[in-house]
């Protein structure tokens, strides 16, 4: 009878431990996430970047020689993006024409949206 | 401010000759750099007549650009030219004249395709470019 009783509370103990433990290791998984989630919000800067990076509304400035990071109000500082050269595309034909200066200065309108 | 001026060229063309000749001239008087750049594959070392270069302007000569710039008709000789196996975004069409300059407001250019041989047509061109440079180099001398 002794060992049906003990047997029986060894099985309804480990139920409860297991229990406990899968709890635990889930409040470890979501913990996990969580950070990940958050790391994603909150993007680090790589060691070799200097600069601004925008953090929300919130400027991070990576110092240039001292990798110092400060947390600034975002005034307006933006990263540094490549702006691909404007062209004029002309031929010959125009550049001989006597209206030369007047198609320059219309078509130099035309990309800086200035004539219209 | 900085201004210079490229000329793509092909070593056999007659027109590159005589653009290289009074772009010189223009920049030797205005003191504005210019800077040589052969295209196509005539090279005269054997390395090089493997190697092509294609010049900055053979985009303008497909479809898309044409439609970007709104020309209908270019579109439609394009479209004719390519229904009889002609693809005129592959030849390399000398001389190109580019005249870079930019500031703080970021790089502009002037492309220009082609360069006219006869005489009163190159007077014309000779004080078109040079009034341009003058101007844009800022009448440096």
């Amino acid at each position: 009878m002794s060992s049906v009783v003990s047997e029986a509370m060894y099985i309804i103990f480990s139920s409860i431990f297991d229990l406990i433990e899968r709890w635990k290791r889930r409040k470890r998984k979501k913990k996990f996430y969580e950070k990940l989630e958050e790391k994603k919000k909150l993007p680090t800067p790589p060691r070799w970047y200097t600069g601004y990076v925008r953090v929300g509304d919130r400027a991070r400035i990576v110092g240039r020689h001292t990798k110092l990071v400060v947390d600034v109000p975002y005034y307006g500082q933006t990263k540094y993006t490549y702006s691909a050269p404007e062209k004029i595309y002309v031929t010959a034909r125009e550049v001989v024409s006597p209206e030369w200066f007047s198609l320059l200065k219309h078509l130099h309108e035309r990309i800086t949206g200035r004539g219209e | 401010m900085y201004v210079y001026v490229v000329l793509e060229y092909s070593p056999r063309c007659p027109r590159c000759k005589v653009a290289e000749k009074t772009l010189r001239n223009i920049c030797e008087s205005l003191g504005v750099p210019l800077i040589l750049r052969r295209v196509g594959s005539e090279g005269s070392v054997g390395r090089d007549r493997f190697a092509y270069h294609p010049t900055s302007i053979q985009h303008t000569f497909t479809e898309d650009f044409a439609e970007k710039v709104g020309d209908i008709e270019v579109k439609k000789v394009i479209q004719d030219l390519k229904r009889f196996g002609i693809d005129p975004s592959r030849f390399t069409s000398t001389p190109v004249i580019r005249i870079v300059f930019g500031g703080s407001r970021g790089e502009r250019e002037i492309v220009i395709r082609g360069f006219p041989l006869d005489r009163e047509s190159l007077r014309r061109t000779y004080i078109n470019l040079y009034q341009t440079l003058k101007i844009l180099a800022g009448g440096r001398k």
